[in-house]
């Protein structure tokens, strides 16, 4: 009863308190590196790699069968001196990892695209997740030769893809945040 | 501007009803996306924010009423009490039920989510799910090994023959798919058992990279739209050729459809269950959270109304509270506006009924006082200018009002009575103890209407005074009091003699003068004609008769001669001049006098010029000074004391010269006080009796007044007064008159 009370005094405080995401100690994303290439159909592709870990409170919602949905924001942008940089094009590929109790694996699942892996570890799914190879971004003609762009790209949990309850939690309750800064690179051409 | 808009705006009932409305809406909204609306999932979140700051804006209006309530209580505004009151009933009337309610739902809540999970659903999940692994288990066992045979014949082949041998191997094995892959995931041979398929179901690279490292991948997969299958992919070795490339064998068996489905089903139901029983306490938490917005809501909500309500319900009250508090002070103008056709709106009409009933008493009762105040003032000026004195006496005998006239006539100031008993009259001015004596009998025995004459001794002289007294009507059957008019008729029934005196020695005069003359002419002639020719007894008998009738006559004339005097009324010849000198001269002519008269004379020297008329007034002094004489009897014993000096009245106009002539005669006894200026009243053996009455009638003609005194060391003072601006020549009958507006 009194663990009762306290809940609903947690609620109370909640409410009230103001609305900050503390950084979970464990979960992180770092991306190494990434860049395009044009390759010879003219298009460029972006290859990538990045360390995604999730914090035990994730890895506990997987296995308890809340799939996580990450998201690939990549943009070509030009960026101006005074201004906000103008972005060209803009994709997200997202991708949902899941728990398969009856094989005890991981499926990996492009969401754009329907592809879907099946791995035997949740460090082999990160590893899978984190490797971009080869994804075409942008057809060159619709770049000017003669103008600089540069990509970016950032890496984040999508926290609209959680079930509600948990999605009003992660806000509420630290360790829920896992977002990349901003990885850019030129493009040449 | 602004400020006044968002006042009205935060003040208002419709805005916050509407504020209360979308708060509601966004409440249902959340409660909605809590139940699992999916279109609600992504602005949950707003929502939840959109609520929190709304309760916020409750929150503030709520603290601004209680701060300004409180503010005041502290100031002790009308009707601020009540609203107290009346907030905190409401809002207990709130809080008791919704809290009870509240503690329910929370129970509900956390039992209901609790009671959906069990302990044994759970393990018989987990049961089922372990079944299904290992009924899969023994066919991934038999397919791996199935590949493993394969794998080793390929290994023996040379490399070239690998495309050939696998569709029969594939049927060997009764395998759906048998692959050939580079390390790269790219396909060297392929063989399906369905010839219309094309594509075949490639591995991720990371997969073959964990074959490459393990010697073997083997898992159950959902191929999309074709149920389970089993994947098997197996490294394939190749001796001697270090360099070349790595190559994979992938077989893929298809797992019964019946078996496929049920395996299937019990992973996602057993998924399902679990994050079901994972996402129990967010669950309950956002239960509990909407739960409570929502608790928060209507206390809120109920609170802000209870202000709304308790000022609402107190404002007529509290108007009623300072109208009466305006009406306690005086102010009986004071209207309230009505509030509503209700039992209050019945009150604030007949509080402004009885206001304006109050009023209207009020101003009755201002008229009717101004009313009795001009009536007073009224008879006031109707008593001060009548002639005669009035007194009123209430119902146990006190003296209640005099007017002037009464003061004038009874020479004393009344007003030093006004409020003591009528007998205190008497005591204060003992001249006026007859009248009292006279009048209160009559007070006393409650008799209705009587009049009385009596006289008194006043500093002004003796009086003649008709007393009469009216009882008051009764008031309610109690005595009311009385009236007493009192009338000075001394000059009156002088004036009524005088007159009747004036005419008597007039006809005298007339009557006895005209035969006068023949006497005295026949009384001559018999003498001439007969004295010389009679001789002896006769002529002294004739002698001696015509002697006397002449002499007779003569003395004859001097009366009438002054019947005549008295009865004629001279022009008065009227100057400014000095009344000493007049005093002086006619001194002077008696003092060689035979007769011995001593003069003792007290004369001011500063007196003022008089207008006078010199002739008449040496004529006053002769009678007068004739009369000490005559008073004094024997010859040479006769003192006169004459005295002179000015009286200063309330002004110029007003200045008296008072003149005393005394005598050191016997005085003049008391029963003929009254009547010494009257025709032929004396007690003396010589004179015409006409000297006094004739010195009267010049005092009068010179608006002034005489009486008479006996001093205490014997003898007689004449008192004379005359304005020193000259009075008119009238007769006495006026002279009361003159006399009042001289003191007025």
């Amino acid at each position: 009863m009194v663990a009762v009370r306290h809940r609903y005094l947690l609620v109370f405080l909640l409410l009230l308190a103001p609305l900050q995401a503390v950084q979970a100690a464990a979960a992180s994303v770092t991306i190494n590196q990434a860049g395009m290439t044009l390759h010879q159909d003219e298009v460029f592709y972006l290859s990538a790699s990045f360390d995604l870990t999730i914090n035990e409170r994730m890895e506990e919602a997987l296995l308890k069968g809340v799939p996580l949905t990450f998201a690939i924001d990549i943009e070509v942008f030009q960026p101006r001196r005074y201004l906000w940089p103008r972005v060209v094009a803009a994709i997200t590929q997202r991708y949902r990892l899941e728990y398969l109790p009856l094989s005890q694996q991981y499926l990996l699942k492009n969401l754009n695209s329907g592809a879907q892996n099946v791995l035997p570890t949740l460090a082999v799914a990160l590893a899978v997740l984190g490797t971009v190879v080869d994804l075409p971004v942008i057809d060159s003609s619709l770049l000017i030769a003669d103008e600089s762009y540069m990509g970016r790209m950032k890496v984040g949990l999508e926290h609209d893809e959680l079930p509600l309850p948990l999605h009003l939690q992660s806000y509420l309750t630290p360790g829920w945040t896992l977002e990349s800064g901003w990885y850019s690179w030129p493009i040449n051409f | 501007m602004a400020h006044k808009f968002l006042k009205r705006l935060l003040s208002g009932f419709l805005p916050i009803l509407l504020l209360l409305l979308s708060l509601l809406v966004s409440l249902y909204s959340l409660s909605t996306a809590v139940e699992g609306d999916g279109n609600l999932k992504q602005s949950y979140f707003w929502l939840l924010l959109l609520n929190v700051a709304g309760l916020v804006l409750l929150v503030g209006l709520i603290g601004n009423n209680l701060l300004r309530l409180i503010r005041q209580y502290r100031n002790h505004v009308t009707g601020s009490r009540l609203t107290v009151r009346l907030v905190l009933i409401f809002v207990i009337l709130v809080l008791v039920p919704v809290s009870v309610v509240y503690y329910f739902s929370l129970q509900f809540i956390q039992r209901g989510i609790d009671s959906w999970f069990d302990v044994r659903i759970e393990q018989a999940f987990e049961d089922t799910l372990e079944l299904s692994r290992l009924s899969l288990f023994e066919r991934k066992r038999e397919y791996l090994h199935k590949s493993e045979k394969i794998r080793d014949q390929l290994d023996r082949l040379p490399a070239v023959e690998h495309p050939l041998m696998l569709d029969e191997m594939r049927r060997n094995i009764d395998a759906d798919e048998l692959d050939l892959l580079t390390e790269k995931a790219r396909v060297v041979a392929v063989s399906f058992v369905d010839s219309l398929k094309v594509t075949p179901w490639l591995p991720d690279q990371s997969v073959l990279h964990q074959a490459l490292l393990q010697g073997q991948y083997i898992a159950v997969e959902e191929r999309q739209d074709q149920g389970l299958y089993v994947r098997i992919i197996l490294p394939l070795y190749r001796q001697g050729d270090i360099a070349a490339e790595q190559y994979f064998l992938q077989a893929l068996f298809p797992v019964s459809g019946k078996i496929s489905q049920l395996a299937e089903s019990v992973q996602s139901s057993y998924g399902h269950y679990r994050r079901l029983a994972y996402l129990r306490e967010p669950l309950k938490f956002s239960f509990i959270l909407t739960l409570s917005l929502v608790l928060l809501l209507s206390v809120l909500s109920a609170i802000w109304m209870a202000f709304y309500f308790a000022h609402r319900l107190v404002a007529p009250i509290r108007v009623l509270a300072i109208g009466t508090r305006v009406v306690a002070s005086g102010d009986y103008g004071k209207r309230l506006p009505r509030f509503a056709n209700d039992e209050l709106g019945f009150l604030v009409e007949s509080f402004n009924e009885m206001t304006r009933k109050i009023a209207d008493g009020q101003n009755e009762v201002r008229r009717s006082h101004q009313l009795a105040v001009q009536e007073r003032a009224y008879l006031r000026t109707v008593l001060a200018s009548l002639s005669s004195g009035v007194l009123t006496l209430d119902a146990e005998g006190t003296v209640t009002m005099s007017n002037i006239a009464a003061k004038q006539i009874l020479a004393a100031d009344l007003d030093q009575c006004l409020g003591k008993p009528f007998e205190e009259i008497a005591r204060v001015f003992p001249a006026l103890a007859p009248l009292v004596e006279d009048v209160f009998p009559c007070l006393q025995d409650k008799q209705n209407d009587w009049q009385h004459e009596l006289k008194l001794g006043l500093s002004s002289g003796r009086r003649i005074i008709i007393c009469s007294g009216i009882a008051l009507p009764d008031i309610d059957g109690l005595p009311a009091g009385h009236v007493i008019v009192i009338e000075d008729v001394t000059m009156l029934l002088q004036a009524q003699r005088d007159a009747a005196w004036g005419e008597v020695a007039r006809r005298l005069a007339h009557e006895i003068k005209n035969p006068l003359t023949p006497i005295q002419l026949s009384a001559e002639r018999l003498r001439h004609k007969y004295l010389p020719d009679m001789a002896g007894q006769d002529a002294r008998l004739l002698d001696r008769s015509t002697h006397t009738i002449i002499q007779q006559v003569e003395v004859m004339k001097e009366l009438v001669k002054a019947f005549s005097e008295y009865a004629r009324t001279p022009r008065l010849n009227l100057r400014r001049q000095d009344l000493k000198n007049v005093i002086f001269e006619v001194c002077e002519l008696y003092r060689n006098d035979v007769s011995g008269i001593r003069f003792k004379l007290d004369i001011d020297e500063s007196l003022p010029e008089v207008v006078f008329d010199a002739g008449r007034i040496r004529q006053l002094l002769h009678n007068l000074i004739k009369n000490a004489r005559e008073a004094a009897g024997s010859e040479g014993s006769c003192l006169i004391t004459l005295s002179c000096h000015g009286i200063r009245g309330s002004d110029r106009e007003n200045d008296l010269i008072e003149i005393h002539v005394a005598d050191n005669g016997p005085g003049i006894p008391e029963d003929m006080i009254e009547q010494v200026f009257e025709p032929y009243v004396t007690g003396k053996l010589k004179g015409s009796g006409l000297g006094l009455p004739i010195v009267k009638k010049i005092v009068e003609e010179h608006g002034g007044r005489i009486w008479v005194e006996n001093l205490e060391q014997g003898g007689a003072c004449f008192i004379i007064r005359l304005p020193v601006q000259g009075g008119s020549q009238t007769a006495a009958g006026n002279n009361r008159h003159h006399h009042r507006t001289e003191e007025t």
